[in-house]
């Protein structure tokens, strides 16, 4: 499966791409885009498996990606790895459309749970 | 700090509440101990700041270091051992997501108390802070792991008093 991690933080992508692996979730192709914008572009070009988006990031944030998606009726697993982890935020996340939200800082054992389901 | 600034309270009690979090989730220590707030300038010069704002506040929340410190965090929250080498583009990137890290279990922690509570994006700055008359700066010490850091939380004068 090809996993796209979405985050304007170089620094996070290496760190969700590191948890991925602790995770046991390793030999999956990743890819990698800076925000929403080039994240919809990649996908448009060649469609994940998995969506791991950040949600604050600039141009595009995660959350108008997703409604992006959802309008052009891409259909693709989306969650969101993201500092936003209050109720509303899971809440907004769950009606968009988004099958998880892992808020930061997480662990490998908090992928293992949330991801397992999805990428099975 | 007097007890009748329970706004700032508030603010004072999450981040110290974020912080022991971001150090043992993020950065894999057993704890952070903080200081007592004081409202004293931070000493240290490098360090990333993020607004957190609402329909009636806008706050800023810093964590600040000397140059070695920073380096320390980024290290620790990329898992890195002491002999890689890291960019200044590498500490610059770590730092704002240490920032975000601990803004985001603020702002987690605060939920009920106040709403609608949005986080920005944060920057990362190599200078002094300079304050204005219409802020009000609060500063506590700890350390994380080798860091030594300051917490900062900035807000406007007439929104940290009851």
């Amino acid at each position: 499966m090809k996993i796209l991690i979405v985050d304007d933080s170089k620094t996070m992508r290496m760190i969700v791409k590191r948890t991925l692996r602790q995770a046991g979730f390793g030999d999956h192709e990743v890819e990698e885009a800076g925000n929403g914008a080039e994240a919809l572009k990649a996908i448009e070009a060649s469609l994940p498996g998995l969506v791991l988006a950040d949600w604050n990031m600039p141009e595009m944030n995660g959350i108008e990606l997703l409604e992006a998606l959802n309008e052009k009726g891409i259909k693709v697993d989306f969650g969101f790895v993201t500092s936003e982890g209050t109720p509303e935020m899971r809440q907004r996340a769950k009606d968009a459309g988004a099958l998880f939200l892992i808020a930061k800082p997480f662990t490998a054992d908090t992928f293992q749970q949330q991801l397992g389901e999805v990428i099975a | 700090m007097t007890t009748t600034c329970s706004t700032l309270k508030q603010w004072c009690d999450a981040v110290e509440q974020a912080s022991a979090e971001l150090s043992t989730v993020a950065l894999g220590l057993d704890g952070i101990d903080v200081s007592d707030w004081d409202d004293k300038l931070p000493v240290g010069s490098q360090g990333s700041y993020i607004p957190v704002v609402s329909d009636n506040s806008a706050v800023h929340i810093g964590v600040v270091s000397n140059k070695e410190g920073c380096v320390e965090l980024t290290r620790m929250l990329l898992g890195m051992e002491p002999d890689e080498e890291l960019s200044q583009d590498d500490v610059t990137d770590a730092m704002g997501e240490v920032v975000n890290i601990l803004a985001g279990a603020v702002k987690t922690v605060l939920a009920e108390a106040f709403s609608n509570l949005i986080l920005g994006l944060p920057i990362v700055i190599d200078g002094r802070l300079v304050t204005t008359e219409q802020q009000v700066h609060y500063r506590a010490t700890a350390k994380l792991g080798p860091a030594e850091i300051e917490l900062l939380i900035l807000l406007e004068r007439e929104k940290s008093e009851d």
